[in-house]
């Protein structure tokens, strides 16, 4: 049996519910009807989620055809950005943001490029000219301090 | 008002201000036009750099921002058919035949006409109508707050269509977003895990970017990127625009702008919603309505000059009561709490200067919005055009490092991706946005209000017993049920017209 995608989402928001649930059950102040206390905000988030999860769940079960939303290339894209991200706030961390930037920079916009005409020289001069308009806008400009890693 | 006027004075003829001001419209106007960004994100984008701002410099860019975006959409919609923002939605019905027919001068000079009109106009409202709105305020206590927030976060689950359940849980995941952090009152520490980053709650930038831009980017490179569209120059011959224009589309014109300024006031709506009902209002009142879609001029005069009314509209709310009208007020009332404006009856007493300076700054972007637009008419095409694989790059970099100089620590950045990837999920479970936008920012607001209620009077009878507590309350509890009422409502009088045909089918018989 094919699991359609509203039935995943259900279960994810149900499960986050029951999550939200034995969160809140470790609270100190008691929910009461006079004073619902901390308890409130996330609680009624929780009831929510439980009833809509099963909500979507059961929709879930009516559908037989549903469009897809990304073909295996769109997953390995998805991963390999999330990925490049993750390295490139650790870049930061450890080379800094003038290192880090124009690298992932240059990266990015030849891999977003793909199937593009454009020139590896194109894709310097915009990756130092960003690196160089942040800098500008963000540190000279409003003097914010941008990261500078080991080296800084 | 006069009394802030030299203040005002003062802040929009600052060279610098000026400077931003204009840099806000047009990076505004560019967000607006590119099909996938908006002004809403515009504003989210650039909120952190205004963070080190005086007040009144911060407030001008970020109105800028918005109004640019908001003016901006039409440009997609009437050059690809393809609308820059939700807003311009139905700008596209007319906008773009009337482009294929040789007329996209027209379109495009009603567009940004009309968006004037809107906007202008409806900051001119606006302003008469904020502080009367706020003296009514004064009379409301904190049941009513709650039922307002409750009412504007549940109002755009209603305009959800067939999707009830994905936006109800979309406004859970906000308020379960808004409840991390300290409790208000009794200082619960709640899903911190210990986590110092945690303990003040989770920054606005933050969570908004994650969810919305970095999400919306790397998910458009996974899912392809469109082709770049193909706009000719050539298509853009003279306005062909007069006064006589206006002036036979009065009636139009004012109808749609009473339209927009009316959904932008009510929480929780917006452009997004009024350009539709508006064109819809024009179709059916037409002497023509079969030309309507086809390239009929009606149509954009009610779409642009409704969608930017809505921006007034939005900002009689968020000044007097310090509820949102739309997402983007949403943001921009988080912004200015950064700056230590807590939008709210008390604020035309507290700082009734900076207030009116945001209906100045609003009416003098329309008129800024215009002049670019009738001059840069001719850049359209190229501002469509920008490629993918600089635009998307260069986005992601300057999200991130909006949340770096929020906090000066990359653990907001990590923050940030953690939330992209929540973005994505929510994107593959297709769960709207706006909910969670609104129940995020209006979270707090709601909670503190709902204790302090309890506080006062220990009971929940107390916010039905308050005759506009409860008007609020019912409407939003209608609005959550609303999918359950219509079912019962079409199954009871579909059963009454059975029975009725029945009878006369008997009757009929006997005859």
């Amino acid at each position: 049996m094919k699991v359609s995608r509203d039935q995943i989402t259900g279960t994810v928001i149900l499960l986050l519910g029951l999550f939200v649930f034995v969160m809140i059950s470790t609270y100190s102040v008691p929910f009461r009807s006079t004073y619902p206390g901390p308890k409130a905000l996330p609680g009624l988030a929780a009831v929510g989620f439980v009833i809509c999860g099963a909500g979507i769940f059961l929709e879930g079960c009516k559908k037989k055809e549903e469009k897809v939303f990304l073909v295996k290339e769109g997953w390995i894209k998805l991963t390999v950005n999330i990925g490049a991200i993750a390295l490139y706030i650790l870049a930061m961390q450890y080379l800094g943001f003038f290192i880090a930037t124009p690298v992932y920079l240059y990266f990015l916009s030849s891999w977003y490029a793909k199937g593009y005409a454009t020139k590896p020289v194109h894709r310097i001069v915009f990756s130092a000219g960003v690196t160089a308009v942040i800098f500008l806008a963000y540190q000279m400009a409003f003097g914010y301090q941008l990261p500078t890693g080991i080296f800084g | 008002m006069t009394e802030n006027a030299a203040f005002i004075i003062t802040q929009i003829t600052n060279p610098l201000n000026l400077l931003l001001l204009l840099a806000g419209n047009v990076i505004g106007i560019v967000f607006g036009a590119i099909p996938g960004l908006n002004g809403t994100m515009a504003v989210m984008l650039f909120m952190p750099l205004t963070y080190g701002m005086e007040t009144g410099p911060a407030i001008i860019f970020l109105l800028s921002l918005w109004i640019g975006g908001c003016s901006g959409g039409f440009i997609g919609s009437v050059l690809l058919g393809i609308p820059g923002s939700p807003s311009s939605v139905a700008t596209c019905f007319d906008g773009h035949p009337m482009a294929k027919k040789g007329q996209a001068g027209r379109a495009l000079a009603i567009g940004m006409t009309a968006s004037f009109i809107g906007t202008f106009f409806s900051a001119v409202v606006g302003a008469i109508l904020a502080q009367t709105v706020a003296n009514i305020a004064f009379a409301i206590g904190p049941w009513e707050y709650f039922g307002l927030c409750f009412m504007a976060i549940t109002m755009v689950l209603a305009i959800s269509k067939g999707n009830m359940l994905k936006g109800l849980s979309s406004a859970c995941l906000g308020l379960l977003l808004a409840s991390v952090g300290y409790s208000p009152i009794d200082a619960q520490a709640r899903f911190t895990f210990d986590n110092m980053y945690l303990m003040g709650g989770l920054g606005m930038t933050v969570v908004l970017i994650g969810i919305f831009g970095v999400s919306m980017m790397i998910l458009a490179h996974a899912k392809g990127f469109d082709p770049l569209p193909t706009v000719d120059n050539s298509m853009i011959k003279g306005i062909g625009i007069k006064l006589s224009d206006i002036r036979e589309n009065i009636v139009n014109i004012s109808r749609s702008f009473l339209i927009g300024l009316g959904i932008g006031f009510l929480p929780g709506m917006g452009s997004g919603l009024s350009n539709l009902v508006a064109y819809s209002a024009a179709k059916n009142n037409s002497k023509h309505p079969e030309t309507f879609g086809t390239g009929n001029p009606e149509g954009i005069w009610a779409s642009e000059s409704s969608n930017n009314a809505s921006i007034g509209g939005a900002m009689i709310p968020m000044a007097a009561l310090g509820i949102p009208g739309d997402s983007c007020t949403a943001l921009l009332i988080g912004a200015l709490t950064i700056h230590g404006l807590e939008m709210g009856p008390m604020v035309f007493k507290n700082s009734g200067d900076i207030v009116y300076l945001m209906f100045v700054v609003v009416a003098i972007c329309a008129a800024v919005c215009f002049v670019l637009q009738a001059v840069g008419m001719r850049i359209f095409p190229q501002i469509l055009k920008v490629p993918y694989h600089y635009m998307y790059p260069a986005l992601i970099v300057v999200s991130l490092i909006s949340a770096y100089v929020n906090s000066s620590s990359l653990y907001k950045c990590g923050m940030m991706l953690f939330f992209a990837v929540v973005g994505c999920i929510m994107a593959y479970g297709g769960l709207p946005q706006s909910p969670l936008i609104l129940a995020f920012i209006l979270g707090p607001t709601m909670e503190s209000n709902m204790l302090k209620a309890f506080q006062n009077t220990e009971t929940v009878a107390t916010f039905f017993t308050r005759p506009i507590s409860c008007v609020f309350n019912v409407i939003a509890i209608c609005c959550v049920f609303s999918p359950v009422l219509k079912a019962l409502y079409a199954r009871f009088f579909r059963k009454e017209n059975k029975q009725i045909a029945h009878e006369e089918l008997k009757l009929n018989g006997n005859k």
